[in-house]
């Protein structure tokens, strides 16, 4: 096997998925049919060949570094937890 | 009289001749709306209000000729993962219900800076990941031609939405397909330009790499006339390129004379619909008589795209997905059992099943211990796509292939079984992962009247030679139709 339950216990905690059991059962055996597929990609002869991360390599550019204009409080007002400028969320540290 | 069916281009030169001004056309198509998107789903949120102010501000403008673009007053819609402050943005997920952007999107500033007027957003797979419109969390689309068969995804309400004459455009999003293959199974024009061709700063991220949005609309001088209007650099998308934008309506020739037309043979294989085949085949006939040179190419690496596609998209979904936590947009849960259990409820109950798939498979091969077997793997095996494309494009001016591999598929058909509904984009993958332009445009019916699409694909920025060959195609195949739902 490919993908364990093993695998999608530990997976699914460090993305922060809860899963109902039903859906666990599923998702073993489907992501490991994905993942079996995928291997194919073993066939290929890749040496001396550099990765390709995004097509446009020799594009990026940058801005200058100079401040503009922000969002501001717009940008937090469609959260949930919004109160008075700041976002609430439940306690980080004990 | 009714504008409905007519094309974009064509109700510009109604505007102009003043046949018909911009409220009585938003005025139809809110109609259409009314009367038709009940039985097809193809949009998720209007704004009657909003689109009947703008087009009223059109018509000023048209009474002072102060007239600001070529498609000023025309209604059109945008796919949901396009923020605009006008509507909610929620990718058709859960996880964002109820969300409204503080900001536009720099292609929906661009429409309206052009005076379109934006009609609504379009339904479409959850946060773009499907390719039949079946996994958006609100409602399902289906297609206009047959309401038993998929429309397409993931822009698959963008493709019925224009099918079905509720506007005369719409902004989709192609990440593996997502444009051209619903395009194809609506019977219209779909076009997915180079990568950085198109701004993507308020487009809702699936994978970063891959993601463009493109016009979708019934013929190709109408994707031309929107593709000028959101092309071009932008200072808040640092992967877009500084690469001047044509008056690609203007500039639009239809001929072919001269030009290599290159065949993948793998493209051609077993798998493919027989009237698919037969569409296509014809398509490169019309080329070939008129004065194109047909070319055989091969293109070995393409049993291998869907595998390296679907590890890399994954990958960056897993990535650009992990802010939906509950915290600054969207809806939270559990936040009374703590943080860890705000984020492991809220995400594994809004998110749908295959959000949440592709989220563990994407997890998984950039964990540790798999990351060079799988992503780092997935990434060179890239590389050799692009390199095949180079070599392609040495020897052939433009590709020619079918959009899909068979017409529209039925609702419910291939949803049991994840990996077959994946190798539908067998087709459409390469030019992603390459970042190469291509488009989809109407070649025939098959048996059961769906539409059959015909690809075309060009080198980097060569949106002009492909919209050139489409117009020249489209023009000799004539098969301008409406589905029977329309009436």
């Amino acid at each position: 096997m490919s993908f364990e339950r093993s695998d999608l216990d530990k997976i699914s905690k460090l993305a922060r998925l809860s899963l109902t059991e039903a859906e666990k059962v599923r998702f073993q055996k489907e992501i490991d049919k994905i993942v079996d597929f995928v291997k194919t990609l073993n066939e290929v002869d890749v040496e001396n060949v550099s990765p390709l991360y995004y097509p446009l390599e020799n594009n990026l550019s940058l801005k200058p570094d100079e401040p503009t204009q922000t969002l501001g409080l717009k940008a937090l007002i469609s959260s949930k937890g919004y109160e008075e400028g700041l976002i609430r969320v439940p306690r980080i540290i004990e | 009289m009714s504008f409905l069916k007519k094309s974009l281009v064509e109700v510009v030169k109604d505007l102009k001749e003043n046949k018909t001004s911009s409220v009585t056309l938003t005025k139809e198509c809110i109609e259409q709306i009314k009367r038709k998107d009940g039985k097809i789903g193809a949009i998720l949120y209007t704004n009657e209000e909003k689109a009947l102010e703008a087009a009223a501000q059109s018509d000023e403008r048209r009474k002072n000729n102060r007239l600001l673009n070529t498609i000023d007053g025309v209604p059109v819609a945008i796919k949901d993962m396009i923020l605009s402050v006008d509507f909610p943005s929620t990718a058709a997920s859960k996880i964002l219900e109820g969300y409204v952007a503080p900001y536009d999107a720099t292609v929906t500033k661009k429409l309206k800076e052009a005076g379109a007027v934006i009609l609504g957003k379009n339904n479409q797979d959850e946060f773009a990941m499907g390719s039949s419109n079946e996994n958006s969390a609100f409602k399902p689309c289906y297609n206009p031609w047959n309401l038993e068969h998929t429309p397409g995804g993931s822009s698959g309400g963008s493709a019925a939405c224009v099918s079905a004459a509720m506007a005369y455009g719409s902004l989709g999003t192609d990440t593996g397909g997502s444009i051209r293959q619903p395009a194809a199974f609506c019977g219209i024009t779909g076009l997915k330009p180079t990568y950085g061709r198109v701004s993507r700063y308020g487009v809702i991220a699936f994978a970063s790499s891959l993601d463009q949005v493109g016009p979708m609309a019934r013929t190709v001088e109408d994707c031309a006339a929107i593709l000028s209007v959101i092309a071009g650099y932008d200072e808040k998308d640092s992967t877009s390129a500084q690469v001047a934008v044509p008056d690609y309506l203007s500039n639009l020739k239809a001929c072919v004379k001269g030009k290599k037309v290159g065949v993948p043979k793998e493209y051609f294989t077993k798998g493919l619909d027989d009237s698919v085949q037969h569409s296509v085949n014809n398509s490169i006939e019309i080329l070939r008589k008129n004065g194109a040179e047909i070319v055989e190419l091969s293109m070995p690496n393409t049993k291998y795209a869907v595998a390296t596609y679907y590890i890399i998209s994954a990958a960056e979904a897993s990535s650009n997905l992990s802010r939906y936590d509950g915290v600054r947009y969207g809806a939270r849960l559990g936040e009374e059992k703590g943080l860890l259990n705000m984020y492991e409820e809220t995400r594994g109950r809004l998110f749908g099943e295959e959000v949440k798939r592709r989220i563990v498979l994407g997890t998984f091969v950039l964990s540790s211990g798999y990351y060079d077997a799988y992503y780092a793997k997935a990434q060179k095996v890239r590389r050799l796509f692009a390199n095949d494309f180079k070599e392609a494009f040495s020897k052939v001016d433009f590709i020619i292939s079918p959009t899909t591999p068979t017409p529209s598929f039925k609702v419910g058909e291939k949803n049991s079984d994840p990996l077959s509904m994946y190798l539908n984009d067998i087709y459409t993958i390469s030019a992603n992962l390459a970042g190469i332009c291509g488009i989809s445009l109407p070649c025939g019916f098959d048996n059961k009247s769906l539409p059959i699409g015909v690809q075309l694909m060009g080198k980097a920025f060569d949106e002009q030679v492909i919209l050139d060959a489409s117009y020249l195609l489209q023009n000799e195949l004539n098969i301008n139709k409406y589905p029977p739902i329309v009436d």
